[in-house]
């Protein structure tokens, strides 16, 4: 082999060293989404760059800066109390680093059948475990279960079961199944973020010492957290921990720094009230493995992802109104192999079928954006067979492989 | 294909998915670029990430889009370092030709790689830009041309040039 050649391949080898991941992708754009929903910050540095234009401002504006610098190191490490909690949390991210594993028990008030990440304060208390172990792989392992949900990630894919519905979805290691709870299972990384996001919304973190039930020592660290995304339409407002006004307080035992305890508080105008709460949690159990393996029932129901194939290309075309229409117009007409094209599926279950079937629409609002989600509601009102009048907002969503809207919830099946 | 400043351009206007493509386009280099800091997977994907949302969030400041890639590698590099400063155990900021701090499991680079990846980092920045678009992310010459908005002829000699001194790097090693 030739010079040249010796060199491309292994320039070559070297790209496929690192491997490509769709769950990178999937992950920097909801981390786009979630941070900065709709907008990019805007350009401070181009009034700076023309601050700078000669040697005299130049020069004034370094020494405001390092001035600037200095007031602000001093007051963030002398008076902050944010940095204080900041250091326990940094200490407590380096207690986590060589854990095998962790379990956590919490209590959420969430729908039991419905995903991980809805809450509502009128909701119960409703317990959730989850299991992760640490095994030095990239993604590790872990299990989510909630009554009605599990989802079991084995370390290159996962995999979601709704037990009340029969249905189940199978995505990459970090497809959002479980959202903010998975986040509580990279422990380190959670407690990380909250600082960041701290920063981000320039909150307070607040430090207490205090005394657990057993008289052992607790670092307290509270943080509020103002809610993300978009509310010009509040209809997701306070519905995910993500888009809520919430207090967390953050308990670690004082001398290890491993975090013992988190309850969330959602803030409304009324009053505070708890939403989840972790009742245990216990590190370097061992798992047993067939925790991350999940068996599905021979008859379960699979979410497909849809595809870009010949001839469907006027559903790409259909805005998120249209698919609504599409959507209920085929239910209505019982054309069931036309609701999959909106409602990916392998099949359509019968109680959809019982539910939906022989509808007709009384009327299709204007679609809305709301919070965090990156799809629009379609506002609806349609009657049902049984004569039963039914008011609410279809999610459409297109982020997607085939780039069209498909209904990702928002009917109501499941008594 | 549509080149970098196109797409900038088009997120820009508001269409943020688009920068998916600029988020495909570069996972790889950009990947590499922080694993040649912090020589650990883990940490370097993460550093990845936190690069493409600082990218992201900071798409206006860049005042010539056509440069997105070699600006997008000054990111990357700024988070790995960030990253490596939060986590002051795995030490070197820079990269040594036979590194005890790499270990050759679990998805990190062996020497042999290391060594080559260092070597690129040292190419200028253009020609750094085309040997990772054509050789980590898989692109054609062609497509590469499309991509960072210079002439096929341009790139080939770009290439030429890299691997010229490549070689060179790679001797004096």
């Amino acid at each position: 082999m030739d010079t040249k050649k010796s060199l491309e391949k292994q320039l070559e080898e070297l790209g496929q060293a690192v491997r490509g991941d769709d769950a990178f992708i999937a992950n920097v754009m909801a981390r786009i989404n979630a941070a900065e929903p709709g907008r990019i910050k805007q350009n401070n540095k181009l009034i700076f760059r023309s601050l700078i234009m000669n040697r005299f401002t130049k020069f004034a504006a370094a020494a405001v800066i390092i001035i600037a610098v200095v007031l602000l190191a001093n007051f963030w490490t002398k008076t902050s109390p944010t940095a204080a909690a900041a250091e326990v949390f940094s200490q407590a991210v380096k207690a986590m680093e060589n854990l095998k594993s962790v379990y956590i028990k919490l209590q959420m008030r969430t729908p039991p059948n419905e995903n991980f990440d809805l809450i509502d304060i009128n909701y119960d208390l409703v317990p959730i475990e989850m299991w992760k172990k640490f095994d030095g792989t990239f993604y590790g392992k872990w299990r989510a279960e909630k009554p009605g949900r599990v989802v079991v990630m084995d370390g290159n894919s996962s995999l979601q079961l709704i037990l009340s519905s029969n249905q189940a979805a199978k995505g990459s290691p970090n497809t959002g199944f479980v959202m903010w709870l998975k986040d509580l299972l990279d422990i380190a990384k959670i407690l990380d973020h909250q600082l960041e996001l701290a920063k981000e919304q320039g909150s307070d973190l607040l430090l207490t010492h205090e005394q657990a039930q057993d008289g052992h020592n607790q670092l307290v660290v509270t943080v509020e957290a103002k809610a993300m995304g978009n509310f010009a339409n509040d209809y997701t407002k306070n519905r995910t921990i993500w888009e809520s006004d919430n207090q967390r307080i953050y308990r670690f035992d004082e001398q290890t720094k491993l975090l013992e305890g988190l309850d969330v508080y959602v803030h409304t105008a009324k009053e505070n009230v708890l939403v989840l709460q972790i009742t245990e949690i216990k590190y370097n159990l061992d798992l047993d493995p067939a925790l991350f393996a999940l068996e599905m029932p021979a008859d379960v129901i699979w979410f497909q992802e849809p595809q870009q194939s010949a001839g469907d290309e006027k559903y790409a075309q259909l805005s998120p109104k249209e698919v609504a229409a599409a959507f209920f117009d085929a239910c209505g007409k019982k054309d069931w192999d036309e609701v999959l094209k909106f409602y990916p599926r392998s099949v359509i279950d019968q109680r959809m079928k019982d539910y939906l079937g022989g509808m007709e629409v009384i009327s299709i609002g204007k679609p809305f954006k709301s919070g965090l989600y990156p799809g629009w509601f379609v506002p609806y009102e349609i009657k049902l067979k049984s004569g039963d009048i039914k008011k609410w907002n279809l999610a459409v969503r297109n982020d997607n492989m085939a780039k069209r809207y498909i209904v990702d919830g928002g009917i109501e099946t499941i008594p | 294909m549509e080149s970098d400043a196109q797409i900038v351009k088009t997120v820009l206007n508001g269409q943020k998915e688009a920068f998916a493509v600029l988020v495909k386009r570069y996972e790889r280099p950009v990947r590499l670029v922080a694993l040649n800091v912090l020589h650990e997977y883990h940490l370097a994907c993460d550093a990845s990430q936190d690069a493409f949302v600082k990218a992201y969030q900071s798409l206006t400041a860049l005042r010539n889009p056509d440069a997105f890639g070699p600006w997008l590698m000054k990111i990357t590099h700024r988070c790995a370092i960030g990253s490596m400063r939060r986590k002051p155990k795995n030490a070197p900021l820079e990269i040594a030709a036979s590194s005890q701090f790499v270990e050759k499991s679990n998805g990190r680079l062996d020497d042999d790689k290391l060594r080559v990846l260092a070597a690129v980092m040292k190419l200028p920045k253009a020609q750094r830009q085309v040997i990772m678009l054509r050789y980590f992310s898989g692109h054609a010459v062609k497509d590469v041309s499309e991509i960072v908005n210079r002439s096929v002829g341009t790139v080939t000699k770009q290439l030429s040039r890299a691997h010229h001194r490549l070689r060179k790097i790679l001797k004096e090693v």
